[in-house]
């Protein structure tokens, strides 16, 4: 060998053994190559320039191979420990091949710590499931997606009638309005409710239907999902257009999304109609968020409902609702000053029924959720309720955060060495990122999975809804968006902060192995910062869920006056068509007597309308003997039914003057009526009530007063005594009428045992629903349990991660406390004192945070005053309970950590720097 | 992109076909008409430094090799991503040239 090739192969030494095995041999064929390439020359300084060149060649080269086979090392040695050391590399290779690191390495972090991950997943699911949820339950309440063709033209048009100021029209006023309102209105179109009754096998289906006018598609401007809609053609002869279109989900419920469907015929109410079409899965309904079984055209209306008035005629049936499209260049102002000329004409051919506080009313139809009535309820319990889950979110967010604060000091050691061997901070915060990321979007997958089961579950619970609305939650792609979206936002935002303090570069502490130093003796360090605020959120909310939960007991304290027995319900519809008064009278009293004798059954009666029906309150105009109706006004309006002789004991409604109804009051004898207590408190205070006589306006029949019954519930819980009248049903007939049935053991099998009575007896009754009086009640009861139940459960689950905060918190700071409470305990202190203190520290957080919360809760409640019953915004209860409960909780989760102290061996811990 | 100038030269001997590390030295050496030495250790290294970034890649499959080649010596090959990088760097040295010559062109007419 050559003195050159000699020197090169020392040279070569300097240079790691692994790189020299792997390229030593080429290198020195280089060397020979270019050695003899210079040889041509020989020129001694050319070849002293050479050697010089090879020299440094070499040594420029060592540092950086001693850096690449470092990290090889580590590599092969963190692949073996299974954790890898970050991947350095940093606007090396592609994004994405940096990223697929990060995200390598970061599952493989989470596999190491499986603890941590999984309280992190948890709560991130709990938190994003809970706001996807949430979301999509009031979605389609806050975002309104108007499926009709230029909805900006569409108006709604309402009847005020003061004390309800959007209701329906009756289909004459509708008449009226479409006649008058041509110059302002292209197109305009109205539908009402129907029920029918569909008999499959021994099922009996109860539907809930629309009829609509022909014009009503048209003026909406929209097609069928299959099929045709119902059109102008149907609306021609009343009772000639056997048609129907099938509502989305009935379509997908009972058959399957077959589209052969079109032609079959669909029977309801023991009548056929022939399926033309299917609504499409975006309609609205003409009350937006009810969605009906069937659609058929109004002039099917009395066949359909076979009442014994003309729903098409009759000026008294409010049920119409009806939209209208602006003709181009009309003002919302312009429609609105022909609709109150209209009203006018109204009030002068109709005195009777347009008295003076009765007006129409124009709502564009993009500002309207289900009704402006409702929607002033609507809009503040949606916004309250994902405000709710915010608030979980904000904690599961702050929860995390402050983990990874407490991880990220942990490993400030490990960033701090990367950092001085040359790792720019832009890759660690982005792989300190990617790690809160991954987390996230796997909490966010996890809380979706836990929203669509929770979705599912609320709807199989069959919760009591009005009437015969079925209740189909699912989750929707905006709900799925903001679950992704919140997971995002999390990973985002608690990730960098974190992140970001983790990489601050002041290396030096952190290489010493200081870690003691951070947070030691800082009382509002961030983390203790976001664990008040935690507690301080828990605070608030376990106090809505508690103002909740007292509302909820005192609304079920309260007595409605009726029902309080076991009893059934059966709304039954009488066909017109086939009975009249007299043979409807005839049969409902055979059926009445035979369903008496069931052994299941204690007593039965009858009822015009059952008391607290959402769905329904029907009033009267009256005059009142003795008393001048109120200023302006013709009459005094009260809440009226019917009942018959039966109904008072069925329903547990005691006659406290007088008599019940009874055999004497025939169809043809003297009308008479039953008024309740506070009517009589009301109009013949100190008075006898027994017969003195009103008389209804404008029908002018006189109805004297037999008896006195005890005063119920009318509308609502919360209502004060609300006058009532009953009429007798053998002299004010109904062909829609609730049968009551009192049942000798439970409701169910008497309810079950009357339904079978009556088929039996009568196959073309028609049973709009049957249900007990526990469901009827829990109806009304429905939102406050649902509220209560929706505040507990979310309060619940803030305080388990406001627990959980505080338990890493506490934790953290017993490990950082070791040494010292080692020292301690070596020199004599009572472990006792050790852990105390460490408590101590710990409540102190909470002591500020829930101080917060109380006052936060303060005013708070003030704003929720609305939606309380019976309890006050400082309900003492609540304000005396919370706080304890959650000191107590909050003394557990710091005191099991902070008990590690005083167990730790004095001896170990100072060896163990 | 910034390339180092020793990257450049490499990845662009290697897009004439695969070569081993010497010959590698002898294109870069043709192409550079001598003006860019690249010392072995320089050489080596930057062929790890490549390999690492996957812009270059050992030749394992013996019918890609050149036939001439021995057993011995270690093939490398552009990869796909290489030749991307390669790309790109030229086009940026294209509109470099261009713009250096209508400069100097410009310079030249009085």
């Amino acid at each position: 060998m050559s003195l050159g090739a000699k020197y090169y192969c020392l040279l070569l030494r300097l240079l790691p053994r692994e790189f020299r095995e792997a390229h030593g041999a080429d290198m020195l064929a280089a060397f020979e190559q270019m050695r003899q390439e210079h040889r041509s020359g020989a020129d001694p300084l050319a070849l002293g320039r050479f050697y010089l060149g090879l020299t440094l060649d070499v040594v420029r080269r060592v540092g950086p191979e001693r850096e690449r086979l470092r990290r090889h090392r580590q590599g092969r040695a963190d692949a073996r420990r299974g954790s890898p050391g970050m991947p350095l590399a940093g606007g090396t290779g592609t994004g994405l091949e940096t990223w697929l690191a990060d995200v390598r390495y970061t599952l493989r972090r989470m596999a190491r710590s499986p603890g941590f991950t999984a309280i992190a997943l948890l709560s991130l699911a709990v938190g994003i499931g809970a706001n996807a949820a949430t979301f999509a339950l009031v979605e389609p309440l806050l975002f309104l997606d108007l499926p009709y063709g230029a909805p900006e033209e569409m108006v709604e048009v309402y009847l005020d009638i003061g004390a309800f100021p959007s209701g329906a029209l009756s289909y004459p006023d509708y008449v009226d309005v479409r006649e008058g309102s041509g110059g302002v209105f292209v197109d305009m179109g109205t539908g009402a409710y129907t029920f029918g009754q569909r008999v499959r096998g021994d099922q009996v289906q109860s539907l809930l239907g629309e009829m609509v006018s022909g014009s009503y598609f048209p003026t909406l401007r929209m097609g069928a999902a299959l099929g045709r809609t119902i059109l102008p053609e149907d609306h021609i002869s009343p009772g000639a257009h056997w048609v129907v279109m099938l509502g989305y989900g009935y379509w997908q419920r009972e058959y399957g999304e077959d589209p052969d469907v079109l032609g079959e015929t669909l029977v309801i109410n023991g009548q056929g109609y022939t399926i033309v079409g299917v609504a499409p899965a975006d309609y609205p309904g003409i009350v937006r968020g009810v969605p009906v079984d069937f659609i058929v055209p109004v002039s099917m209306a009395a066949e359909i409902m076979p009442l014994q008035t003309d729903r098409v005629s009759d000026r008294g049936d409010q049920g119409f609702f009806t939209k209208a499209r602006l003709r181009p260049g009309v003002s919302l102002e312009q429609a609105k000053l022909t609709l109150a000329g209209i009203g006018a004409d109204l009030e002068e051919t109709y005195p009777d029924i347009w008295n003076g506080s009765i007006h129409f009313r124009l709502v564009p139809t993009a500002d309207v959720i289900m009704n402006p009535v409702m929607d002033r309820l609507i809009l503040p319990a949606s916004v309250l309720a994902l405000a709710l889950v915010g608030i979980v979110l904000l904690i599961t967010c702050s929860n995390l955060a402050s983990f990874l604060l407490a991880r990220g000091t942990d490993r400030r050691k490990e960033i701090a060495v990367r950092l001085a061997l040359g790792a720019s901070r832009g890759d660690l915060v982005r792989q300190l990122l990617a790690e809160t990321t991954v987390l996230a979007l796997a909490g966010g997958a996890l809380g979706l999975g836990a929203a669509v089961w929770l979705l599912g579950f609320l709807t199989r619970l069959n919760l009591p809804m009005p009437g015969s609305v079925r209740l189909t939650l699912a989750m929707t792609g905006r709900a799925y968006l903001v679950g992704l979206v919140a997971a995002m936002a999390t990973a985002l935002v608690f990730g960098l902060v974190p992140a970001l303090r983790s990489t601050r570069p002041d290396l030096v502490p952190a290489l010493k192995d200081d870690g003691a130093t951070e947070g030691r003796r800082r009382r509002f360090s961030p983390r203790n910062t976001l664990v008040a605020g935690q507690v301080a959120a828990s605070f608030v909310l376990l106090v809505f869920a508690g103002l909740l939960v007292r509302s909820l007991q005192a609304r079920e304290k309260v007595d409605p006056g009726f029902g309080n027995e076991p009893t059934g319900l059966l709304t039954v519809l009488v066909p017109f068509s086939q009975y009249d008064p007299e043979a409807g009278r005839a049969v409902l009293r055979e059926y009445l007597d035979r369903a008496g004798r069931l052994p299941e059954v204690e007593a039965v009666g009858l009822t015009g309308n059952v008391h607290l029906n959402t769905t329904n309150f029907s009033g009267v105009g009256l005059e009142v003997e003795g008393v001048d109706p109120p200023q302006g006004q013709k009459a005094w309006q009260s809440d009226q039914t019917q009942a018959d002789p039966g109904f008072f004991r069925a329903a547990g409604i005691p006659i406290l003057r007088g008599r019940s109804f009874d055999d004497r009051d025939v169809p043809v004898g003297e009308a008479v009526a039953i008024v309740n207590q506070a009517f009589a408190e009301r109009f013949w205070p100190g008075e006898d009530p027994v017969s003195k006589t009103v008389r209804t306006v404008p029908q002018g029949r006189q109805l004297r007063v037999v008896g006195v019954s005890r005063t119920t519930k009318v509308r609502s819980l919360g209502e004060g005594p609300r006058p009532f009248i009953y009429t007798a049903y053998s002299q004010d007939y109904s062909a829609l009428v609730t049968v009551v049935i009192r049942a000798r053991g439970d409701a169910e099998p008497a309810l079950q045992a009357a339904l079978r009575t009556l088929r039996e007896m009568g196959p073309e009754i028609i049973v709009v629903e049957s249900r007990t009086m526990e469901r009827h009640l829990g109806v009304l009861l429905l939102p406050a349990r649902a509220g209560a139940l929706l505040a507990t459960l979310v309060a619940v689950v803030a305080l388990v991660l406001a627990s959980m905060g505080l338990f890493g918190a506490v934790s953290y700071a017993a490990a950082q406390r070791s040494r010292e409470a080692g020292i301690r305990i070596a020199l004599g202190a009572a472990p006792g004192s050790v852990v105390a203190q460490v408590v101590r520290e710990g409540m102190t957080m909470v002591v500020v945070g829930a101080g917060v919360g109380l006052l936060l809760a303060l005013g708070g409640a003030q704003l929720f005053r609305a939606l309380l019953f019976g309890v006050g915004a400082l309900d003492p209860v609540t304000f005396v309970g919370v706080p304890v409960l959650l000191l107590g909780v909050a003394l557990a989760a710091a005191w099991v950590p902070a008990r590690r102290v005083s167990r730790l061996d004095p001896a170990k811990v100072l060896k163990a720097d | 992109m910034a390339l180092k100038r020793h990257w450049y030269h490499i990845l662009l001997a290697l897009a004439e076909g695969p070569a081993h590390g010497v010959e590698i030295r002898r294109r870069v050496a043709r192409h550079t008409q001598g003006s860019l030495e690249l010392y072995p250790a320089m050489l080596y290294g930057s062929l790890e430094d490549l390999k690492e970034r996957a812009w270059i890649a050992e030749v394992a499959d013996r019918a890609a090799r050149p036939p001439d080649a021995s057993d011995r010596s270690r093939f490398l090959a552009l990869t796909p991503a290489g030749r991307a990088i390669l790309a790109a760097a030229t086009e940026q040295f294209g509109h470099v040239i261009q713009i250096a010559q209508s400069l100097l062109a410009g310079e030249g007419s009085p």
